[in-house]
């Protein structure tokens, strides 16, 4: 058991904490997971709710736009493609990233504008927070959905910007990715089961 | 105790756990029909009990797929790296 | 160490360069980003809220064994004054106590010093989860002295107890504590990503997987699975906080809600987070039983499978907490036998602790006192967690004192024996002096004696049926019988001297840390990273970062002169 022959000193120091993947993506992965499970622990109390209601939705209450936010749905699996779109471009070269970027992000701030819409419109109808068990899951779900992609909104505007300025970091970037991969992946099933 | 009479140990264990629920005493059952509510709550627990398992081995299967990468990535340098 | 490696300019460093100068109070202990400064602060918060913890523990045991008396101290205890106090309790032992203690003060404190890392991954986010945590418990306190007084529907929050001030009757009490307990958990999810990253990326170069000590490994399970369990209950406390202060109907029957929802979603939480408490206590026992057995931890890799095989377990055993709500009796028969098994690995790890000492040179110092009271203590709470497992005499049980006494023998070998053994083993690096060796013994003797004596009688007093979280026995007359009460007056006497013995703690703990004999880097011979470096250890750590040649549990190598074996020596 000898100790190790290192070629420099240097080499060493680059040698010495080579992590698998950069911290910050790291950190979002293990907090996507905590995130997963809050909407699954949403998921399973919304089920369990209306499987014990005998009619759905409850009497004097609307129907959830399934169909319109079809639309909705598909613009926010858009927007991560594009997003998919746009590291492969920002591997090959940093500056053609740009514009899928920014086609990720006008489509993210299509989606949440338009699930505003969508509220307002269903406030009008009568459907609030405490009206029924349907008002109160549908804005508990999706409001905490709505948080979060806001937030990622804000993440992917500020990933731009840097961009712009020739900041960003792969790493940077790769953070933005998980929250916004996991913003738009669990919204599919939330539609699902939320508005069917 | 012998291979035959651990199988019909545990197939009688088996039989116990899938019995019909009217089977069991209940202590709280209020006799309305709750088969569907029942349901609901079987699958909210099998999706809570399984999900966290699921994601954290797909975690870890990510992270040890992505060490292997790189550690055949730097093959050449392996001897040198590793103290031992 | 034959190798030196400069240490590569991290963000910590430039930070110093801009304050040469020493920094200022507030610069050095209120904004410091340094692991060891906020463990310290986690730790020193997590002891004062243990004495809050104490104290009401002893109000409500006084209530218990002499109703009516006027409590020295405290004054008299009305039935809503009871409930605040034992909600409190349980809540503050577990979330204010054993989570800062165990895994925040010394996640922070060991993690990067036993791998070899200058700091955590993230050092803002560690500071800002120490800041959201005392807020937390700053919030909490506050809801003692709101109009109403402090939340009293028992620390698991059933509603419709929690739902509506209508039935707890403390308005804000009630939102206070849910507050306080969801800002405590978005502070231990900060932690937990720390951990768990830091761990994962910033080891020392040489060290594999199978070279972290066991202690490392213990708080990054114990945070994973936390993190992997807490967002239902987080999704839980949200609706509930609904429910009380927006008016809606999540868990209200008469609106089409439905109570047993929270319990679902709050146990789904309450179970893992046993094992969130337990395993970094296991870890903590690990690492003293081969110092002061000065032998090699037994099948290592046992260990940490069985730890993996407990978490696993853990998040299929949590229904066992409604085996009385009305679930289905076949998922309560599938749940049985899971919570029978997870029984497997623990009982396989204290096996392990067994065959560790066996062979051993012993050395009864403190440390290793409180590590064998762990294992001998914890196992009484395991065992009788068999009978409550069984969903058969859980019904009978459930409910009853038995159910207490056997949380307080699992919870407090972890959270109070574990958190003894820790400090009294870390001490040295901590604050650079010896802790006084007779007072230690003493403060030993004087509280696992007590202990006993306390639990043992509320194990007979359930097994007789004395129901739980009841103010005062005297209305229910085959409950009052003599030696029933006689009994009860047993264990709050035995708590009055183990909390009267915690005086000997305080006194040599801070008398120590002037007075204590001076320890030098490596007081105990032991062979983990962090004895390395100076005691207490400068800002970053190490002047030259260590390499790692083997693992952490090389004691009494033969062929070697001393019996230890470092393991940034190389041989």
């Amino acid at each position: 058991m000898n100790p190790p022959a290192y070629g420099s000193v240097r080499v060493v120091a680059e040698q010495r904490r080579e992590p698998l993947i950069p911290n910050g993506v790291m950190g979002m992965l293990i907090f996507v997971v905590t995130e997963a499970m809050l909407f699954a622990g949403l998921i399973s109390a919304f089920t369990i709710t209306r499987s014990s209601a005998v009619v759905w939705p409850p009497p004097g209450q609307p129907r959830l736009p399934f169909e319109a936010t079809a639309l909705n749905t598909a613009a926010l699996l858009a927007s991560a493609a594009a997003l998919i779109w746009a590291r492969r471009c920002f591997d090959r070269n940093r500056r053609t990233a740009r514009l899928p970027l920014a086609i990720a992000v006008l489509l993210g701030a299509f989606f949440v504008v338009s699930q505003g819409a969508e509220w307002l419109a269903m406030l009008r109808q009568g459907l609030t927070l405490t009206s029924s068990q349907l008002g109160s899951f549908f804005y508990v779900i999706v409001g905490f959905h709505a948080l979060h992609a806001v937030v990622a909104l804000a993440a992917l505007v500020y990933t731009w910007v840097r961009l712009q300025r020739g900041w960003l970091a792969s790493s940077q970037l790769g953070t933005a990715q998980v929250f916004w991969y996991f913003v738009a992946g669990i919204w599919p099933i939330l539609w699902l089961v939320v508005y069917r | 105790m012998t291979a035959a009479r651990s199988v019909r140990a545990a197939s009688a264990g088996a039989v116990a756990v899938v019995l019909p629920r009217a089977a069991w005493a209940c202590a709280v059952c209020t006799g309305q029909d709750d088969a569907a509510v029942s349901l609901a709550i079987l699958k909210g627990t099998a999706l809570l009990s399984l999900l966290p398992l699921a994601l954290i081995g797909g975690l870890v299967w990510f992270l040890r797929r992505r060490a292997r990468e790189i550690e055949s990535a730097r093959g050449a340098f392996r001897e040198q790296e590793s103290p031992r | 160490m034959a190798e030196s490696i400069p240490v590569a300019p991290s963000p910590a460093r430039a930070h110093d360069h801009e304050h040469p100068a020493e920094p200022g109070f507030i610069r050095k202990y209120l904004l410091s980003t340094d692991h060891k400064v906020i463990g310290l602060q986690y730790m020193f918060t997590g002891m004062a809220m243990a004495l809050l913890g104490g104290f009401l523990a002893y109000v409500f045991r006084m209530q218990l064994a002499f109703p009516g008396i006027d409590v020295p101290l405290f004054g008299v205890v009305s039935p809503n004054e009871y409930n605040s106090l034992i909600t409190n309790h349980g809540a503050i032992m577990i979330f204010w106590v054993a989570m800062p203690v165990l895994i925040a003060a010394f996640g922070n404190y060991l993690i990067p010093l036993m791998i070899g890392a200058d700091d955590m991954a993230f050092p803002r986010l560690n500071r800002l989860s120490y800041q959201l945590f005392l807020v937390s418990a700053l919030v909490l306190l506050a809801s003692f002295f709101v109009e109403g007084g402090a939340f009293g529907g028992a620390w698991t929050m059933y509603p419709p107890l929690s739902a509506s001030s209508e039935f707890n009757q403390t308005p804000l009490g009630t939102t206070l504590f849910i507050c306080a307990v969801a800002l405590e958990f978005v502070a231990f999810l900060m932690g937990g990503i720390n951990f768990v990253t830091t761990t994962m990326n910033s080891r020392a170069p040489g060290m594999r997987m199978y070279d972290i000590p066991m202690v490392v490994w213990m708080i990054v399970l114990a945070s994973i699975l936390f993190m992997a369990s807490v967002g239902p209950l987080v999704a839980g406390a949200v609706m509930l906080l609904f429910d009380h202060t927006l008016g809606t109907a999540f868990f209200d029957p008469q609106r089409g809600g439905d109570p047993i929802l929270w319990q679902h979603l709050f146990w789904f939480f309450g179970h893992p987070e046993v094992y969130v408490v337990l395993l970094p206590a296991v870890g903590i026992v690990a690492e003293i039983i081969t110092v002061f057995a000065r032998k090699k931890l037994f099948a290592y890799k046992t260990v940490l499978y069985t730890a993996f095989g407990t978490g696993v377990l853990s998040f299929t055993v949590w229904a066992h907490h409604q085996f009385i709500a009305g679930i289905d009796p076949r998922m309560a028969n599938v749940f049985t036998i899971t919570t029978l098994l997870i029984s497997v690995p623990i009982a396989e790890m204290m096996f392990v602790y067994i065959a560790t000492l066996y062979g051993g040179s012993i050395q009864l110092a403190t440390p290793m006192l409180w590590a064998l009271a762990f294992i001998a203590e914890f196992l009484i709470g395991g065992v009788t967690g068999i009978f409550l497992g069984a969903s058969g005499s859980d019904i009978y049980l459930h409910d009853t004192y038995f159910v207490l006494a056997h949380f307080h023998y699992t919870f407090f070998p972890i959270a109070i024996i574990g958190s003894f053994a820790a400090i009294s083993y870390w001490y040295p690096k901590m604050f650079g002096r010896m802790l006084n060796e007779t007072l230690g013994k003493i403060h030993f003797w004087g509280t696992v004696i007590p202990f006993n004596t306390i639990f043992i009688p509320l194990f007979v007093l359930g097994a007789a049926g004395e129901h739980r979280r009841i103010w005062d026995f005297a209305q229910f007359p085959e409950l009052a019988s003599e030696p029933l009460r006689n009994l009860d007056k047993v264990a709050t006497v035995s708590l009055v001297i183990m909390l009267a013995f915690q005086a000997v703690f305080l006194f040599n703990f801070f008398w120590s840390l002037r007075r204590g004999q001076k320890a030098g880097k490596n007081p105990w011979h032991a062979n983990t990273l962090e004895w390395t470096t100076e005691s207490p250890p400068p800002h970053g750590n190490w002047k030259q970062m260590p390499t790692v040649y083997r693992g952490p549990y090389e004691y009494s190598v033969p062929g070697r002169d001393a019996d230890f074996w470092p393991q940034n020596e190389p041989a």
